[in-house]
């Protein structure tokens, strides 16, 4: 898919129609759009979105907003306000794409009627140009998710200021989606929960019961309350990770808030710095702690074995001593003198003889070669495991100490805060009082709110294993009767294909890892120059490796875990997320057991870029055209003046660019009335006592 | 988009996820297949209200 063009019209601030013709062209794939912040960046990639899946689109998976507040009200409020007839006045998007060398416009429209009654009733038009004619198609809804399912959306137009996410360790879950979403294996995902759905589990189950025994019935009606409990405590877990959203937000806002004031600001300033020192030593932690883990899973079992050793040591010294080690004559050469029944001396070893006799008699002092070969092995395996055990030890303390000093770092930046938390609360201006008493609660519901999710993870675990335990328990009961016994194949039938479609899914999975990997690497090395490299682990957790000197002096390198800062994590999800990209462009190439998953090229829009790169900003200017095979950037003058500008503006990539003037009484806070790209001065910000509205421009 | 098991194709090196549907019985094979080809028709749907009525009467008609 290509994008050509994004008309809008009356959409929020865009008052009127105004259009954004897109780059095309494969060698400047790069369209920039330039404004401030507040001037509709974000609007703008929300018509996008909401002109691909309306509402829905403007919603996250938590059903709430997603960065874009009152979803309900998309035409121009000014217009809105003022309409005499709601009939006459509407919003519209319009998108010009093409997809397998046919064009299409996709128009989505929402009247003021509409809006007032229900907003989520829009009306959507799908016309596709072929060979010079133009067709209306019909169930137009149905063919865009065809052509781009709503759930890949999220990784195609994002705010890469919160991509970051993708690159936390506890999102691996996120990251299978996003592989199951972008290559087409969500399918398998979406049957195995329709089977486990209640109107195919359930009613084959309720058809069970309705003919086994009284002792399997009550197993059967146990079995629904524990799957009632988990759903249950999964819409719990939905309800809290909701809340957790809400509560973030409204901490954002008073942050923001307490940045602004004259009185607080200095002190807010220090302690948002603070925050984010806490948070990524917080983050270097984990990885200390996981890397801890590890070591004493793998080795730990060699610091507790020096007893063994010693006994071991002993043992085999006292059979060297004994003779018995290494052997002075092996029995399975006295053997075969006696099955020949001659010595190598030439001598008869006939049966009966006393040569024979006394040959008979060296096998009871003999040794065995097996024996002798598994000593060997048990004297090397005592000495490998003492020198593990010695490395073992040194890196343990090594960890633990780096441990301690992250704790200790940590807890010095909690008790800054805790004073910065005093200071402020003390002071005499009373907004800054107000603000941080509310603060002070959300920080403790959003602790509470974590706690509860901690606790419901393991409710669902504890009740999901029960639920397995007890689904073995009613397969073990026969069945007399003929109805019952195959009422209970048909539950079985549905319980073992949910299996399968599930290993199946794990597989395909798995086999598409390597092949990211191959794809995350080529791109991380565009970004990246240092000796650091990025993958995707067994569990699906993103993270960057990279080789420090060996412990103890060594010369060999060991290659550990990076500790991700921010602005890493938002390389690595973006890297991941080309990857992603780059695979589902040859998807038809991919062996899977699903035919027909075609490839697709997608487009990719994203809204404040380079936001949260810190020192990666160049280079993620540099790779940025490559991410995709179209690229839409929204950037603030403050993320993209300096270095940004010099790196793409030197590319020769940028096909098109825009920027966004604002009308209205005030400008938004911090905006700059003027707008400088590469040196020209442009007015963006005009007051206007009566109106307020955004307009595109092209540069 | 089905699974792909007695093709001439399937002379190839089976991947895991073959090998994994391959070793299921025939029953759960077919049984798979005809769920697979029914989540197909409607995975781009917005409503798919009958999809579960008729996974239901696949398991019964397959599972006799």
């Amino acid at each position: 898919m290509i994008l050509e063009r994004l008309v809008v019209e009356n959409f929020r601030q865009f008052k009127g129609r105004q259009e954004l013709v897109i780059s095309d062209i494969r060698e400047r794939n790069v369209t920039v759009i330039h404004a401030e912040n507040g001037f509709g960046k974000t609007t703008l990639l929300k018509a996008l979105v909401w002109g691909f899946y309306g509402r829905d689109g403007l919603m996250g998976s938590d059903g709430n907003p997603d960065d874009f507040e009152r979803p309900d009200r998309i035409i121009h409020e000014g217009l809105a306000l003022r309409a005499k007839d709601p009939l006459a006045l509407n919003a519209t998007v319009q998108i010009t794409f093409t997809h397998d060398s046919d064009r299409y416009i996709l128009t989505r429209q929402l009247t003021l009627a509409q809006q007032n009654l229900n907003p989520k009733q829009t009306t959507l038009s799908l016309e596709v140009m072929r060979s010079g004619q133009t067709f209306s198609l019909d169930r137009p809804q149905q063919r865009i998710q065809a052509l781009i399912p709503d759930g890949i959306s999220r990784f195609l137009f994002f705010n890469g200021e919160r991509i970051n996410y993708l690159a936390m360790e506890r999102n691996s879950s996120q990251v299978t989606d996003a592989i199951h979403q972008m290559l087409g294996l969500e399918l398998l995902k979406q049957t195995i929960e329709d089977l486990r759905h209640p109107n195919v589990r359930g009613k084959l189950r309720a058809e069970q019961k309705e003919t086994t025994s009284d002792e399997k019935k009550e197993l059967i009606d146990q079995l629904t309350k524990l799957e009632e409990q988990v759903k249950e405590y999964v819409l719990q877990q939905d309800q809290t990770l909701s809340n957790l959203k809400s509560i973030n937000a409204e901490f954002a806002a008073i942050d923001g808030k307490l940045a602004a004031n004259r009185v607080a600001h200095e002190l807010q300033n220090k302690r948002l710095h603070l925050i984010r020192e806490r948070d990524e030593l917080t983050g270097k932690r984990e990885e200390v702690t996981k890397r801890l883990s590890k070591l004493i899973s793998d080795d730990g079992y060699t610091l507790f074995t020096s007893k063994l050793i010693n006994r071991g040591r002993e043992i085999i010294a006292q059979m060297r001593s004994e003779g018995k080690i290494p052997a002075r004559v092996l029995n399975t050469f006295l053997q075969e003198l006696l099955d020949h029944s001659k010595c190598i001396c030439t001598r008869s070893l006939a049966e009966g003889s006393p040569e024979r006799a006394a040959v008979e008699n060296l096998l009871t002092i003999a040794g065995d070669q097996d024996f002798n070969n598994a000593v060997g092995a048990l004297d090397h395996a005592i000495g490998v495991i003492e020198g593990v055990g010695g490395q073992t030890q040194e890196q343990l303390n090594q960890l633990k100490m780096e441990r301690l000093e992250l704790s200790r770092d940590i807890r010095e930046r909690d008790e800054e805060l805790e004073e910065i938390h005093q200071t402020l609360g003390g002071k005499k201006d009373e907004e800054v009082q107000q603000l941080e008493e509310k603060r002070k609660a959300l920080q403790l519901d959003r602790d509470a709110q974590n706690a509860a999710l901690g606790r419901i993870g393991g409710q669902i675990e504890d009740t999901s294993a029960a639920i397995e335990s007890m689904e073995v328990q009613i397969r073990h009961i026969e069945d007399k009767e003929e109805a019952a016994a195959r009422a209970q194949r048909r539950v079985d039938s549905v319980e073992d294909c949910i299996d399968i479609l599930a290993q199946i899914l794990k597989s395909e999975t798995e086999d598409l890892r390597p092949l990211l990997n191959a794809e995350i690497d080529s791109h991380f090395r565009k970004i990246m120059t240092k000796d650091y490299w990025a993958e995707l682990t067994d569990n699906f957790t993103l993270r960057i490796r990279k080789r420090v000197a060996g412990g103890d002096g060594g010369v060999d390198p060991v290659e550990i875990d990076a500790a991700l800062s921010t602005g890493e994590r938002t390389v690595t999800s973006l890297v991941f997320i080309a990857s992603l990209l780059s695979l589902a462009r040859r998807r038809s190439e991919i062996p899977t057991i699903l035919r027909d998953l075609a490839g697709s090229a997608f487009p990719i829009a994203i809204d404040s870029p380079f936001g949260s790169l810190s020192i990666f900003r160049e280079g993620v200017a540099k790779y940025i055209p490559e991410l995709a095979p179209q690229v839409i950037l929204f950037v603030s003058p403050k993320q993209y003046d300096g270095e940004v500008e010099a790196v793409l503006s030197s590319s020769g990539r940028i096909g098109k660019r825009y920027y966004l003037t604002y009308y209205g009484p005030a400008k938004p806070e911090k905006a700059s009335p003027e707008l400088v790209v590469e040196g020209q001065r442009i007015q963006q910000y005009f007051p206007l006592e009566t109106d307020e509205y955004t307009e595109i421009v092209p540069l | 988009m089905m699974p792909t098991p007695d093709t001439p194709d399937s002379i190839k090196k089976l991947t895991r996820a073959q090998e994994i549907f391959k070793s299921a019985t025939l029953e759960y094979q077919s049984l798979i297949r005809d769920i697979l080809k029914e989540e197909r028709d409607v995975m781009y749907m917005k409503r798919r209200n009958e999809i579960h009525q008729r996974l239901y009467e696949h398991v019964k008609r397959v599972i006799k």
